[in-house]
């Protein structure tokens, strides 16, 4: 089980991290009321660590989606959820009718200003850990060293980071969930005299 | 067994990342994740999710060893700053009106406007409509030009709220009602919560009391109004408009198509009234009217032809 490679972490934040923001948008606009949308997101992670092999996946964003969406058909079919009137019927062919765009090479600077902007998001101390970690390159122990912390202090820290990186990716920047469903506000009351 | 949270499996998914980075796992510790890996589906989606997000930080050695994080940028959104600079034009404006004045909302073409009245009530207008609001020490009245409104409407015994459409009444003391007029020039009244009482101007003396989960269309040639029960599954699906959705049960498709041609600049149209008379059932995001025609085109095994101004069904 553990034979999970370094390989497909790479390829996973390579190329479908930068993705996970927009699948979410695209969850919610069209996933129904009693949806988890992170159960969604772990099991299609889940199956991409399962492949085999990854190198015949072209375009890795729409795989990503065919993926999250066959899990919600399948969801539908176990009926963890009740759906609203028979979204299964239709749910089989939506994804069909709206293929999801192209893969975007993630453009290199966006990805850095991402990092710089995701590490800035991060609480004082998590934030002196990752400094260290991972822009001076320091390993934990010299970390936790450096700056006078056991350990398992700088591993905790490790870790709720990830977890409020994971959170920062998943509903900030370029990939935001938020900006794709910005609505037009822009009429202003017309006021008139009565 | 009870099923984990996502969000339980994100943490220990998080914290089995953090103790790999930091030096390779004991015998022990190894059977430990193989078990947590293979208890669930998603963990092994988790973990290495949580393994990508750190690995994606390596990019951070990019930044070079004089990059100095700022502190957290304050997160103003633009939502806020908008709702709150409402919020002093709409206090200013209070001051200085002397006399009622009234104002008028409208939302474009597949917009959906949410409307918080002065009273603490909300007006959702849906696409292509428009209202007028008007609120005196007496009464709180609105008039739905055209289209269609859900009205929460916050209590205030001394003030009945008063929605006027073509040729109705709906008069509410605090409950939640929609209000939708028709292209027949019929309006129809559907209540989500609490009793309005409905009537026409012209016959106030007959007005009929409606309670949550019923509908009513009142038009200009009967001259009763006779309420009808709706199941509280009917009226949620019905407000999925404001959350840019449309569902249909067994709807025909000339109707579903009425109803997405209301919200989008593509015209949807069917080529032969017969295909208009089969049935259609689903979820929908309102916007998409290229989405559903190919969906119903799928299903029904028709087809569907666009360019930029409208889309065709037609029989293959």
């Amino acid at each position: 089980m553990t034979d999970i490679s370094d390989d497909r972490a790479f390829w996973l934040q390579r190329h479908i991290l930068p993705h996970e923001g927009s699948l979410r948008a695209w969850l919610s606009r069209r996933v129904h009321i009693g949806f988890d949308i992170d159960d969604v997101i772990q099991e299609a992670y889940s199956r991409l660590v399962m492949l085999e092999t990854v190198s015949q996946i072209t375009n890795p964003r729409a795989y990503l989606f065919q993926t999250a969406h066959s899990i919600i058909l399948q969801d539908l079919r176990r009926s963890r959820i009740v759906p609203i009137g028979s979204i299964h019927e239709i749910g089989a062919l939506e994804l069909e009718a709206s293929d999801p765009l192209p893969d975007q090479l993630v453009d290199e600077r966006m990805e850095l200003e991402q990092v710089a902007a995701a590490i800035e998001a991060l609480p004082h101390r998590c934030r002196e850990v990752f400094m260290l970690r991972k822009v001076q390159g320091l390993s934990q122990r010299d970390v936790a060293a450096r700056l006078g912390l056991s350990e398992s202090t700088v591993e905790k820290h490790v870790a709720n980071g990830i977890g409020k990186l994971l959170d920062f990716f998943a509903h900030s920047g370029k990939w935001s969930a938020r900006a794709s469903r910005a609505r037009k506000r822009d009429s202003r009351p017309h006021e008139k005299r009565k | 067994m009870k099923r984990e949270s996502s969000a339980r499996i994100g943490d220990a998914a998080a914290r089995w990342a953090a103790r790999i980075d930091r030096a390779p796992l004991e015998l022990q510790e190894q059977a430990e994740l193989d078990a947590w890996l293979a208890s669930d589906t998603r963990c092994p989606g988790a973990f290495m999710r949580a393994r990508a997000a750190l690995l994606r930080m390596d990019a951070a050695r990019a930044l070079g060893p004089d990059f100095a994080p700022q502190a957290p940028r304050l997160n103003f959104s633009r939502r806020n700053v908008i709702a709150g600079s409402g919020g002093f034009l709409a206090a200013s404006l209070g001051a200085f009106l002397l006399w009622p004045r009234s104002q008028i909302y409208r939302t474009e073409t597949g917009e959906v406007r949410l409307i918080p009245l002065d009273d603490g009530s909300i007006a959702t207008l849906n696409t292509q409509s428009e209202m007028e609001v008007l609120f005196t020490r007496e009464k709180r009245l609105v008039r739905l030009i055209r289209g269609e409104g859900y009205f929460e409407v916050a209590k205030d015994k001394a003030r009945p709220f008063i929605v006027s459409a073509m040729d109705a009444e709906v008069r509410a003391v605090g409950t939640a009602f929609t209000v939708r007029t028709l292209p027949s020039r019929a309006v129809d009244v559907r209540v989500q919560e609490g009793i309005v009482e409905v009537a026409k101007p012209a016959h106030a003396n007959q007005a009929v009391r409606m309670a949550a989960n019923m509908e009513a269309r009142i038009g200009d040639d009967a001259d009763r109004i006779s309420p009808v029960a709706i199941t509280p599954d009917n009226v949620q699906r019905d407000l999925l408009w404001r959350e840019g959705r449309l569902s249909f049960e067994s709807e025909t498709l000339a109707n579903a198509v009425a109803e997405f041609n209301r919200y989008n600049r593509t015209a949807i149209i069917l080529a032969d009234e017969d295909i208009g008379k089969r049935h259609v059932t689903g979820l929908f995001s309102a916007t998409d009217p290229q989405g559903f025609a190919q969906a119903i085109a799928l299903s029904m095994d028709l087809s569907a032809r666009s360019n930029e101004k409208q889309i065709v069904i037609e029989s293959r």
